[in-house]
């Protein structure tokens, strides 16, 4: 186990440290500089540009910058970023957690719901209504989260005015709240872009589930399990339900970066202040620091949470260890 | 299936004869200037946006951009991806250690991220550059997929064959080798057109892939605004061809999938 540990931690640790290299290569190599949209303004004079080019040492040689950057990343520092006036850092304390609460939420909901339709489908292949929930997630699956995004703004918030439309909390009365308050208004605006990517993960983890269940209900402890007259519904929901779901962790780990995708999309639409509206901003204002550091905390998300869902699997299904 | 392939050679057919085929101009024009968000009516079947242009009109349009888009950058990563693939399988070692480590990274960043990035260095916001972008982001997966299956035929009776004859290695690849590997590319092509057009209209639409007044799917939803609720049509119409097309390419793609090798049947 503990090697087994220690191949997967430095798997991870290899991937970012390579995924690290190519963003700043490309970055760096990449023609133009951060400040170049500086000198569309008249006020900005050339030699201004040119010593903030050299105040933030974009004009050492790249090998130099890479050695500094990576001892910066071991600190983590990494920039100062220009499109907001601040340093890199501080922008990422706080979006984060936020991202985190979002995803999270949006995980626990998802996977819950995807496993539980995935158990029901089960036992009923071929009926009607199999037919139909089946084809809803296939539909689902097909289209694109910034759509399925759209419809949860347009409808129930816009339109029927159950949920705020935009942001984490409300800016006008979080301040005057007590906690409970605050706690609930947070919750008010994480429904619907959490809902939203739950919606996606329970498509995807119900489609898998249904298959995990197929495959262990032909199996002969379940027919022991009717023999001996237990309740067809304990048969599913309890004994073949709990050896389904060995392939649940792993199938978590390679749901991440369609998870993390789906948060650009859907925080960009409902203005979630998280990890992905960062980057989208980052890269409109040309922030190159802002978008490195959004890149590696992406990538460090999938790679540790991946590599989280493989050790899980490994202690739930020692015959996982034997491949590393 | 027959719906799927129906389906699709309806909407290539709309893309190639988009000018015949739309009722009206897809930019802005001096006649239509005053006809801003008209809901759905008999002479705009799918109504306006708020530039006053024709719905339909731009969606016909768009399925030109947005399968073009789709089918050209899927071609470019199949030839990356068949590439990068072929030379790590063929000369196995540290080149083979060194491209499928690149890969995994690469694997591992969400690929909406790594498109992000791109778009922000190389500043590009044209048809091609989407293209291209879309291509380069695109091409991992295949590439794993090649070389895999170049590992397998290197084996193979009939390649030692060639090579016993004395054809050159790249020879053998291409005329052995190369032929063997088209199932695989075909599914792992068509897979990736379903997943290609939706990351596209992604972008356009938010602002970062196909650039309006060129109509590609996207853009045209991200025209809908700040109150997507008010305009339904402007975000229904393209929004369901998107779903049609993702719809109709992976039915083939895992049809095609299950004839190319039966084992890999999903459990009905």
């Amino acid at each position: 186990m503990r090697r087994f540990l220690l191949a997967r931690g430095a798997q991870a640790v290899t991937v970012i440290a390579i995924v690290a290299t190519l963003a700043f290569v490309l970055v760096h190599l990449a023609p133009g500089d951060p400040f170049a949209s500086n000198l569309d303004d008249p006020s900005n004079s050339a030699e201004l540009h040119a010593a903030q080019i050299h105040h933030w040492g974009y004009d050492q040689p790249l090998a130099v910058q890479y050695v500094k950057w990576v001892g910066n990343l071991a600190r983590l520092q990494f920039g100062w970023s220009h499109s907001r006036g601040r340093w890199v850092t501080d922008v990422l304390r706080e979006t984060i957690p936020r991202s985190m609460l979002l995803m999270g939420t949006a995980i626990v909901f998802g996977v819950f719901a995807g496993v539980a339709l995935g158990t029901w489908q089960a036992p009923r292949r071929g009926s009607m209504a199999e037919k139909i929930s089946g084809s809803l997630a296939i539909v689902t699956l097909s289209m694109p989260e910034f759509l399925v995004a759209i419809a949860a703004l347009a409808i129930p918030a816009a339109r029927w005015h159950w949920f705020p439309v935009s942001g984490i909390v409300n800016p006008a009365m979080h301040d005057s709240m007590n906690a409970a308050a605050r706690a609930g208004d947070i919750l008010l605006h994480l429904a619907l872009p959490a809902g939203t990517l739950a919606l996606l993960i329970a498509a995807s983890v119900s489609r898998y589930q249904r298959m995990a269940m197929l495959a262990v209900l032909p199996d002969e402890f379940i027919r022991t399990a009717r023999a001996k007259g237990a309740a067809e519904h304990d048969i599913v929901w309890r004994h073949a339900l709990r050896n389904s779901l060995g392939p649940l962790t792993t199938i978590i780990g390679l749901l991440l970066p369609t998870l993390f995708s789906g948060a650009v999309f859907v925080e960009t639409i409902f203005s979630w202040p998280g990890i992905g509206r960062m980057m989208v901003e980052a890269v409109g204002t040309v922030d190159y620091p802002l978008v490195l550091a959004g890149v590696l905390a992406g990538s460090v998300f999938v790679a540790l949470g991946s590599a989280l869902a493989d050790v899980l699997a490994a202690f739930a299904d020692p015959r996982v260890r034997i491949d590393a | 299936m027959k719906v799927a392939i129906g389906v699709l050679l309806v909407l290539v057919f709309v893309a190639l004869a988009a000018p015949a085929i739309a009722p009206h101009d897809p930019r802005v024009t001096p006649e239509s200037a005053l006809e801003k968000n008209l809901p759905p009516s008999a002479s705009h079947l799918f109504g306006t946006d708020q530039y006053s242009r024709d719905v339909l009109s731009r969606v016909i349009f768009g399925a030109r951009v947005s399968l073009g888009v789709a089918a050209a950058s899927v071609l470019l990563a199949l030839t990356l991806g068949a590439a990068v693939g072929a030379a790590a399988g063929l000369a196995g070692g540290w080149v083979d250690a060194i491209c499928m480590r690149i890969v995994d990274a690469m694997l591992s960043v969400p690929r909406v991220l790594l498109l992000l990035v791109l778009v922000a260095t190389t500043g590009t916001l044209s048809v091609g550059g989407i293209v291209l972008l879309l291509g380069l982001t695109g091409w991992m997966g295949m590439s794993r997929l090649v070389r895999g299956e170049v590992r397998l035929l290197r084996e193979r009776e009939f390649v030692m064959a060639a090579r016993a004859t004395g054809a050159s290695e790249w020879n053998v690849f291409v005329a052995h080798i190369l032929p063997a590997l088209v199932p695989t590319l075909l599914v792992a092509g068509t897979l990736a057109l379903a997943s290609v057009i939706p990351l596209e209209a992604g972008l356009s639409f938010l602002g970062l892939g196909v650039q309006s007044p060129t109509a590609s799917w996207g853009n045209i939803i991200s025209d809908a605004g700040e109150r997507p609720g008010d305009v339904w049509w402007v975000v229904l119409f393209p929004g369901l061809a998107i779903v049609c097309t993702v719809l109709a390419v992976n039915t083939i793609g895992e049809r095609l999938r299950e004839r190319a090798d039966p084992r890999q049947r999903l459990v009905p």
